[in-house]
This record gives C-alpha cells, structure tokens and sequence, in this order.
C-alpha cells in the first residue's frame, strides 16, 4: 500500500515517537523561518505562499557557515588537522510547500549525484522530507511553468495532503520507513482513486507568469547574445538575495581564516554568481565583470545548463527572487521574454 | 487629494519635453513592471516610447534613482542626464555631490514632492492599467483598497522632515504634514542595562546571512570598492608584501557574531552623516532585520549632538570631513 | 592575529586586554616618559603607536574589540597641538560619533576611551590607564564579541520566527 489516510494528531504522535529533530516552517516572509518543533508544538495543517519563509530549507544540508577543516600547527612543527563533523541530528522537515521540497531534486543532481559531496551527503543521509500540498499560491508563484504543480511531490520522502482533520499520506521513497510503518499500523488505506480525489482539492494550476517549458532551453541557447540582457539587469544592485534565497542556488566559497599564527579554519560559506567577485580569478581577470553576465549566468543555469546536465529545471518557481529581489527584477519575466512564449 | 496618476502624466511631459528638446541625453525614471503596483528604475533614451508610456510616480516608487546612478556610473559617466528624485533621494543626490562622486552639472534633476511611500506588497495587484492611485494625509489608496500611513510598511517615511528642497522641476504638491525625526524607537532600547542591549544587538548581528544587500541598496553607500570585500587584487608569487598588506581582512566570511558586528558597525560608522533615513536597507533586508535601530545610533549623534544636516545643500562639507572647535569631548564614563 | 591575555597580571582574578592607539609626538612620549619616571601601573596594555590620532580609522577600534580587547584607548594631542595641525580635531569627530554607536549596541563608555595627552604629561597618561583598566576589571570581560558565537543554526530565519 502506498498511501492511507490517518488523523492528524496520529502523525504528530507518530513522529514525536520517532525521537527525531523535526523543523517546520514558522512565521512568514522575511520574519520567517523553517525552525525547530518544539516539544509538543503543532504540526502545520496547510501550507503555501502565506506560510512560506524567506530563507529557503537548503540551510539545513547546506549551512551558509560550516567549517570543513581546522588546523593547529605543534610546537615541533607538526600540523595537527581537526576533521569535520559532516553530521547533524536525524531531522525530518515537515510541511514544505512542494516548491521547497522539489528543491532537494535539484540540490541532490548537483551536490550527490555521480560524485557526492561530503558535506552534503553526510546531512542528506539523515535528512526526511515530509511534503505537503499547497492550499494558496501566491502573487510571485509559478511551479506550474516549471514543471511541478501545487500537489506535486518531487523531492518528497512522504507527501501529505491535508483533507479536514485526515491527513493522506504518500509514501514516495523508502527513507522514511521507520515513521511509516509507525503510520501504517492499523491505518485505513486509501486507494488510487481517493489519492486523486483528494489532490483534486488543490489548485492545479498557478496562473501567474505563465511560459512553456518544452522549447525553453532551445530558445534560450539562441537568445545567449541577445540585447536585452541588459536592459533586464541594469537595475541590477549586484546583492545576491536572489540567490541567497534561492532553495536550489547551491554555490560557495572555500576560506581560510587563521586564528593566529598557530592555528586556524577552512570554511564553506554561501557565495553568490552574483558578486563581481565570484567570478575573479587570481590573474586579476574575471570573466563576468558586468552585471548582466551575471544575470544572464543565473537564468541559464537554471533554465539551460541545469536541465540540459540533469533533466529538470533548476527552478521551482517558488518565486522568492521575485518578490525580494529589491529593485523588481523578475526572473520569470526575463525568461517569458527570450524564451519565446510571450 | 492626491492623483497619482494625474503627476505621472505631468511627469511623463517634464520628461519627454527634456528629451525631445535634447537638454538630456538619458533619464533615469521609475516604470511600472509586471507586478505593479511595484515599479522599478529605468533608463530612457529620446525614442524610446514604450518605456516613456510606462512612467510613473506615486508611493510605489520606493526604490532610489540615486542608487541606480551609483551603480550605472561608469556606464553614465559623461552623458547628460535627468534624474526624478524623491525629497530623500535628493539628499542623497546631494550627498554624493558633496563628495564629487557625480557632476551636478551633468544632471536636470526633476523632484517629486513625497509625502511618504507604501510597500506594493501590502496591496493587491491592480486588474487593468487605470486603476487609481491616490493618497491624503491619512493613507494610501489604490482601487478600492486602503491603508494608512501607519501601516504601509516605511516607518522612515513616517518621521521623514524633508520638504521644499530645490531641484530643477518640481511635479506634485504635498498633501500631508511631514514629520520631525523621531527617536523613540532609541529612547525604548537605550533603557535597557548595557548587558540587555548588547543582547539585543547580538541577536540582530547573529541573524545576518552577509548578502550585503543592505549596502548595495543604499544610494550613498558608493565607495567603488568595500573595505569589507576581499577586493579586485591580483595575488601572484611576485607581489609585494607591502602590496598585500595594503588589503587587510577586516571581516572575514564566518558568519558570526562578530564578523557580522564588524561588518554591520562598519557601515554604521561610514554612514555617520551620510544616511539620509530613507529606510531602504531596512526594507530590502531578506532576513528583516531591523537596521535602523543600528543606523539610528549614528544618526541621532550627527543630528542632535553635532547638529549637522545632511545633504542639505551640495556645497556643505562632509561630516565626517570636516570638524568644529566646539564638537564635543569624550566624558569618559559619563558619556 | 589575536591579543594576548598579559601573563604578568596580579592573581588569579580577570585581567582585561586593554589595546592603546596613541600618537606618537604626544602621548607615545607621554607612555615613555612615565616609564623613565618609574610611575607604576598596570601592565595591561597593547600600545600601538601611531603618527597621529587623526590616523586611527574606526574600523581599527571596531577590529581592536572583535579580535578580543576588552576595552581600546585613543589618545592623541590637545587640540590645537596637533603636530599636523588638524588631524586631531577629525579625530574626535569620528571617534565620539563611534563611541555613541558601541554605547548604543551596549558596550560600556568606560570600555572605549578618547583623551588628549601631552608629552610631558606622564601622570594623566598612568591616571588614563589606571582608570581603564580598574573599569574594566569592574566590568568583566568584553563578551558581545568574545563569546566566539557562530551562526550555527542551520537555518538562518530570524530568532523570532
Ligand atoms: S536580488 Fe535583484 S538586485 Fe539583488 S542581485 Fe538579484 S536580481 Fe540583482
Ligand atoms: S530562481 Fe527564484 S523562483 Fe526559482 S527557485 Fe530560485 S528563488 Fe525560487
Ligand atoms: S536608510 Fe539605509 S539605505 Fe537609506 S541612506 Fe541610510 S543606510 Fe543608506
Ligand atoms: S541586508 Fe540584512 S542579511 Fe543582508 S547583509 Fe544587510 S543586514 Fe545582513
């Protein structure tokens, strides 16, 4: 049986039994945040653009400050390196919106996928989606023109849909076969045709930014040296909360931050294509001096090169980057623009 | 009564008179986008009349034209422009006159007279390009959807005091009060014991992800490069001790409390007698952090200690260079 | 580089890191010339000479505190006595329009202090440190900084969220 329905407090109990670390999405917008469940704290009962933080999941398996070496240098010259702890605590993230939850899709072909990076993988391996259908789409939303919908559940381990008190759970992968079975015991199931049935309650289609997705990398291949790169980033400010907030922007930096003399760390940070000096090389060149190689940059990535290496779009329309970016540049409309459909 | 759309179509005129009779090359002006009613700045060359068509003022206009400048300089650098300001905006304009960062020569400057701006997010997308927009002294209307000032999302607007400054045209009238700056936000943290208060400012620091857009966004913060920045510099085997120390780390990359608090007093500290309160750091902050409960520390020592107005007037000195025999001292303890 | 914790503080009790930025035709004098006069303070200090007050960027203060000082001097010539005439009025400027910062985000006034010495004034200058480092000491360490806090939550929505 892939799928069963159970009353919501089951779920809650279920997972409180499970002893995991469990993060939620709490408070909205820029206050929000996914955080901790506290003991005893509610589970969300409905998800979408009003319930969606600012700060996308990927935090979680790609912490903006982590440290991947130290070292300290020994009296008689040794040098004596501290690893790095690639772990965190078994953590099961409930209620993303299926935009946030597809993102692990794209973080996994680009940081797991042919070579793993350890880092990444180690948090991964212990890391449960639990994805839930969105009930309200937002005015910047559009998964539907990239390929998922508002009851999609790519990327999710579980995927509930919420239906009054019930909820339907999805079994999707096996990862989370411990709380499952938890679940299952004595749960009534439910079949193909009220799995449909109930997935029929969410909105099926965002309406907002509308392109195809067919021709789209074609499209933007031909429109690479194209003009209006740069009346799209001329406004451009060069911040990166684009790509910051991004759920699937996965880039970093690697420094070197010596204590003192004797000692020392490396760590990872969040880095962005977006800085002029992403892209510096040590001979003082860099390739992607303006801003609007830059933008152009970001756009391919997740409409041409991404899907052309990995099958899918690195873009799950969670419209973030829209609705934060502080001069309107809108990523949606640039694409709808070189892309042909409008 | 205020009608929007009325002063964006006085606006469109000014602006297409100036180019038309080629008094400027470019204008840089705000146009409504796709997700009005946000709008976004835009340059606007002779001819081009779909972007002209598309030109707007009202209280959505709430990003800086002074910024885009700054980030177009060298882009610009030499045309003749026109530039439509909000009364914050000048002063910033004026700002970055004083430290001849731009020629004001160079510039037809067209104000628009602000009585305080509105966040787009907080109103519905308007169905259909004539939806009105309006304002009074008590708030914002576009359709039928209203929202006082109060809660419009700029608490800078709210306590902003800049009228009647001076540029070349003018399109609007105010239709409200301004306000006095105001310090209470200040007054409510600077009650608490240094210990709480260190606290809360840690608290703020520790939240900080380090996009920097906070100094991108700001019009005045301009310099070309950030001392924060590890900089365009080319470390090769042959380059010279004395050239690599002069491009020291003041803030490395960890995001921590205290890289974070460098990072974010230095900009404090470079804004001291450059802000000019218009709240947009604040306001394109992914993570809402509250900057102006930092920026204000400076802000309130330049206003009330120093009494220094800033970008009054172009042919003021800078704040931080320039200096008065009776500036005060340090009280030690008793500061 | 990190300060060091003086090593030959009294007891066992805190002994607080106190960097100096002080000039170097005035109070650099002023630090030698009680050291000749065997005037006895406390050894708590880093002092870093420089040309003049009108040199030290606040950011050097903002860097002294990060890197682990618990409290930072300035000091420089009386006003009108600047060896370059004006470096030390641009001094003051900027360096009280910091003290207000750091005493907004709540470290202590005593803790970042700004005085004017001359090079004869060998007793002001042991009075100065004397004070600071007896403030301090009240105080306690420095930790808004100090406490080594990390942004470790994984995710970095606000505290309140
Ligand atoms: S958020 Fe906007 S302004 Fe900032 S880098 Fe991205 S597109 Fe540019
Ligand atoms: S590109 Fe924009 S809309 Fe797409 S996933 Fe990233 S933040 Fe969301
Ligand atoms: S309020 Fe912020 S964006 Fe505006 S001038 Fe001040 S520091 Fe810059
Ligand atoms: S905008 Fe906010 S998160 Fe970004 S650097 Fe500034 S304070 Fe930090």
């Amino acid at each position: 049986m892939s799928a069963i329905r159970v009353p919501a407090s089951r779920m809650e109990k279920a997972l409180a039994e499970t002893g995991w670390r469990v993060m939620v999405p709490s408070g909205a917008g820029r206050k929000g945040g996914y955080v901790e469940l506290r003991a005893g704290g509610r589970l969300p009962r409905e998800c979408g653009d009003h319930t969606k933080p600012s700060t996308p999941p990927k935090g979680l398996v790609f912490p903006n400050n982590e440290e991947l070496l130290s070292y300290v240098l020994g009296v008689k010259g040794e040098i004596e390196v501290g690893p790095a702890s690639h772990t965190m605590a078994r953590t099961v993230l409930y209620g993303t919106p299926p935009c946030d939850t597809a993102s692990f899709r794209a973080l996994d072909s680009a940081l797991l996928k042919d070579m793993a990076e350890p880092g990444y993988a180690g948090k991964r391996g212990l890391l449960g989606v639990i994805g839930m259908a969105c009930s309200r789409a937002g005015r910047w939303c559009f998964c539907t023109s990239v390929g998922l919908s508002p009851r999609s559940n790519i990327g999710a381990d579980l995927m509930v849909y919420p239906d009054g008190d019930d909820l339907l759970v999805e079994r999707v992968s096996d990862r989370l076969d411990g709380l499952w079975k938890r679940l299952e015991a004595g749960a009534a199931g439910a079949d193909e045709k009220a799995l449909r049935a109930v997935e029929g309650k969410f909105v099926p289609r965002v309406l907002n930014f509308v392109f195809e997705a067919e021709k789209l990398a074609d499209a933007l291949e031909k429109a690479f040296g194209s003009p209006y790169w740069k009346e799209f980033s001329e406004r451009c400010v060069s911040c990166g909360i684009c790509t910051f907030l991004c759920p699937t922007c996965h880039c970093f930096d690697i420094t070197d931050v010596a204590k003192d003399e004797l000692s020392g760390k490396r760590l990872r940070t969040w880095d962005t294509c977006q800085f002029p000096e992403f892209t510096g090389e040590t001979s003082a060149h860099n390739p992607r001096k303006e801003r609007w190689a830059r933008q152009r940059q970001r756009v391919l990535h997740k409409f041409l090169y991404h899907p052309r290496n990995h099958g899918h779009m690195m873009c799950t329309g969670c419209g973030r980057c829209i609705r934060y970016c502080p001069v309107d540049i809108n990523i949606a409309e640039g694409v709808m623009r070189l892309g042909g459909s409008k | 009564m205020r009608d929007y759309r009325s002063e964006s179509a006085r606006l469109r005129e000014i602006v297409s008179g100036l180019l038309e009779r080629g008094e400027v090359e470019l204008v840089v002006a705000w146009t409504e986008g796709e997700d009005r009613p946000r709008t976004r700045e835009t340059l606007i060359g002779k001819g081009r009349e779909d972007l002209l068509r598309k030109v707007v003022w009202s209280p959505f206009c709430t990003t800086s034209t002074v910024t885009f400048l700054k980030k177009n300089k060298a882009a610009l650098a030499g045309k003749r422009l026109g530039v439509v300001v909000k009364d914050c905006d000048l002063q910033a304009l004026n700002v970055l006159l004083q430290e001849h960062f731009l020629k004001r020569e160079d510039l037809v400057i067209i104000g628009v007279r602000c009585d305080g701006l509105a966040e787009a997010d907080l109103f519905p997308r308007p169905e259909g390009a004539e939806v009105p927009i309006t304002s009074d002294g008590g708030g914002v209307t576009v359709g039928k959807q209203r929202r006082a000032w109060e809660d419009s999302g700029f608490t800078t607007c709210l306590t902003c005091s800049y009228e009647d400054m001076k540029p070349d045209h003018v399109v609007g009238e105010y239709g409200r009060k301004k306000g006095k700056p105001e310090w209470g936000h200040l007054a409510r943290l600077q009650a608490l014991e240094p210990g709480k208060r260190r606290e809360h400012y840690a608290a703020l620091f520790e939240s900080c992800i380090r996009c920097y857009a906070c100094r991108e966004v700001c019009p005045v913060c301009a310099c070309v490069e950030c001392a924060i920045d590890p900089g365009e510099r080319a470390i090769t085997p042959r380059t010279a001790p004395s050239v690599k120390a002069c491009a020291p780390v003041w803030a490395c990359r960890e995001r921590s409390v205290s890289e974070n608090a460098v990072y974010l007093l230095t900009r404090t500290m470079h804004m001291a007698g450059r802000c000019v309160r218009c709240g947009w750091c604040e306001r394109a902050c992914p993570v809402g952090l509250p900057l102006m409960e930092i920026l204000d520390l400076s802000n309130d020592a330049v206003r009330r200690v120093y009494r220094y107005e800033v970008g009054r007037d172009p042919a003021d000195p800078p704040f931080l260079a320039s200096y008065a025999e009776t500036d005060p001292d340090d009280k030690g303890a008793g500061h | 580089m990190t300060v060091e914790t003086p090593t030959t503080g009294a007891g066992t009790g805190f002994e607080p890191r106190i960097v100096a930025f002080i000039c170097n035709w005035c109070t650099y004098a002023a630090a030698d010339l009680a050291g000749v006069s065997r005037l006895q303070m406390p050894p708590n200090t880093l002092n870093i000479r420089v040309m003049c007050s009108g040199r030290i960027n606040p950011m050097l203060v903002i860097r002294a505190f990060s890197q682990g000082a618990d409290g930072v001097l300035v000091s420089g010539c009386h006003m009108g006595d600047c060896h370059y005439i004006t470096g030390n009025y641009y001094a003051r400027r900027r360096l009280l329009t910091l003290k207000s910062v750091l005493t907004g985000i709540g470290i202590e006034p005593e803790r970042f202090r700004v005085t004017w010495i001359s090079a004869a004034e060998a007793q002001d200058y042991q009075r100065v440190i004397t004070e600071i480092v007896e403030n301090v000491k009240r105080l306690g360490p420095l930790t808004l900084f100090r406490d080594g806090r990390v942004v470790a939550r994984e995710t970095t929505g606000c505290a309140e969220g």
